[in-house]
């Protein structure tokens, strides 16, 4: 596959974008036909992209489950390779982007949801790391396969709505709070660091390694989510 | 202390926000990015974790950590990772004090590389705040491997904590 950096698929991929589910996106784009110049992102694009990663691993974890309750068995090394990625890209670098530079900056709007996000993202990571312990382990055991199973389904139901509440308040609470040229500084801020910890082709090969993961679980193909027809 | 700071520590929020801590003074990074403000005075003493015993914390009563990676080699959490760890940052130019139980000659500071001020470091260690900990008293990085590296509390002798979450109760 050819790579293609984040900035790349973020200014050309104007329907990646409306597939995540950016409400202030509609807005940017009809508003920007024809553009004048290449539509530069916003710091909530970025991190939305981001929980799109993310939400594709929670349907990964959403698969694992299922075969660990029939009893069917996982693909070697496909746990450790969905929570490295949880690990690597989310809680060490997406999450840790929100606490240095939204959070503080929506706190006095919305300090309850603030704190209830830090203490998510806290419970993230220690399941995270439960979850690549049973993984090393080989939960070879009926309890430990319980206790993976009941892991990946409580990270699931927590970041469901987590991520849902940042798109929905958090980021645009972000936007309400920041004027247009320091949101502009954050995006290219969050994009340099993107690079300078992954490199510049970061989110691509992000991308192939979650579709590793699905194609291992045979939820690689999309159409497969879509309902049969009556 | 300014505005921004003052109503960091009436809510103890523990974001990059809160790095101001509740001294007195203060001013802001050479990161215009970063919202934050880098305290003149900063006080490290002593509190009890249950599970850890006596370790480092902040003048708020928040537990200090130290990461491995940094040994000889100054702050290397940058970037989000000071998102998630925010260094215990001073002004230049000012000193941390130690409070009760804390060993004063091992109290220094190192260049911060996120904010372009001073790390408070204890026995070479550089020293930071968990974004998980959201009251004081909690430890909850505690050998938390996150950012490329464990996370541990230091005890009053300089000493890192690396006794496992599991192994407390």
């Amino acid at each position: 596959m050819t790579g293609v950096s984040r900035r790349g698929l973020l200014v050309g991929g104007a329907g990646l974008l409306v597939g995540a589910g950016a409400t202030e996106l509609g807005d940017r784009l009809s508003s920007s036909s024809p553009p004048a110049e290449p539509h530069v992102p916003s710091p909530g694009e970025e991190l939305m992209v981001e929980h799109g990663v993310l939400k594709r691993v929670l349907l990964a974890y959403r698969a694992m489950s299922a075969r660990l309750a029939d009893g069917r068995p996982l693909p070697s090394g496909v746990v450790t390779d969905a929570a490295q990625i949880v690990s690597s890209y989310v809680e060490s670098f997406h999450e840790g982007l929100e606490e240095a530079y939204v959070f503080p900056r929506v706190q006095d709007a919305e300090p309850e949801l603030v704190r209830t996000l830090l203490v998510q993202h806290d419970r993230g990571r220690h399941l995270t790391a439960a979850i690549l312990t049973a993984a090393g382990s080989g939960f070879g055991t009926a309890a430990a396969r319980s206790a993976l199973r009941a892991d990946l389904d409580a990270f699931v139901r927590m970041y469901e709505p987590h991520e849902a509440w940042e798109d929905t308040v958090v980021y645009p609470a972000l936007r309400a709070a920041t004027p247009q040229r320091t949101l502009d500084e954050l995006a290219e801020r969050f994009a340099n660091l993107e690079n300078k910890q992954f490199g510049d082709q970061a989110l691509q090969q992000i991308l192939d390694r979650v579709g590793g993961v699905e194609q291992q679980l045979g939820i690689h193909d999309l159409a497969t989510f879509t309902p049969a027809a009556d | 202390m300014t505005v921004r700071a003052a109503a960091g520590c009436a809510v103890l929020a523990l974001t990059a926000m809160s790095l101001a801590g509740c001294g007195s003074g203060g001013g802001s990074t050479g990161d215009a990015m970063l919202p934050l403000t880098v305290p003149l005075h900063v006080t490290v003493g002593v509190g009890h974790v249950a599970g850890l015993g006596d370790v480092l914390v902040d003048g708020q009563g928040r537990v200090l950590y130290m990461f491995p990676p940094d040994a000889g080699r100054g702050v290397t959490c940058t970037g989000a990772c000071a998102g998630t760890w925010p260094p215990l940052v001073i002004a230049d130019a000012h000193a941390p004090t130690a409070g009760a139980g804390v060993i004063a000659a091992d109290l220094s500071t190192v260049a911060d590389p996120n904010t372009g001020a001073r790390v408070v470091t204890y026995a070479g260690y550089p020293l930071y705040r968990y974004a998980g900990d959201v009251g004081a008293g909690t430890a909850d990085g505690q050998a938390l491997f996150l950012n490329g590296g464990p996370w541990y509390v230091v005890d009053p002798d300089g000493q890192p904590v690396t006794t496992e979450p599991g192994a407390r109760s």
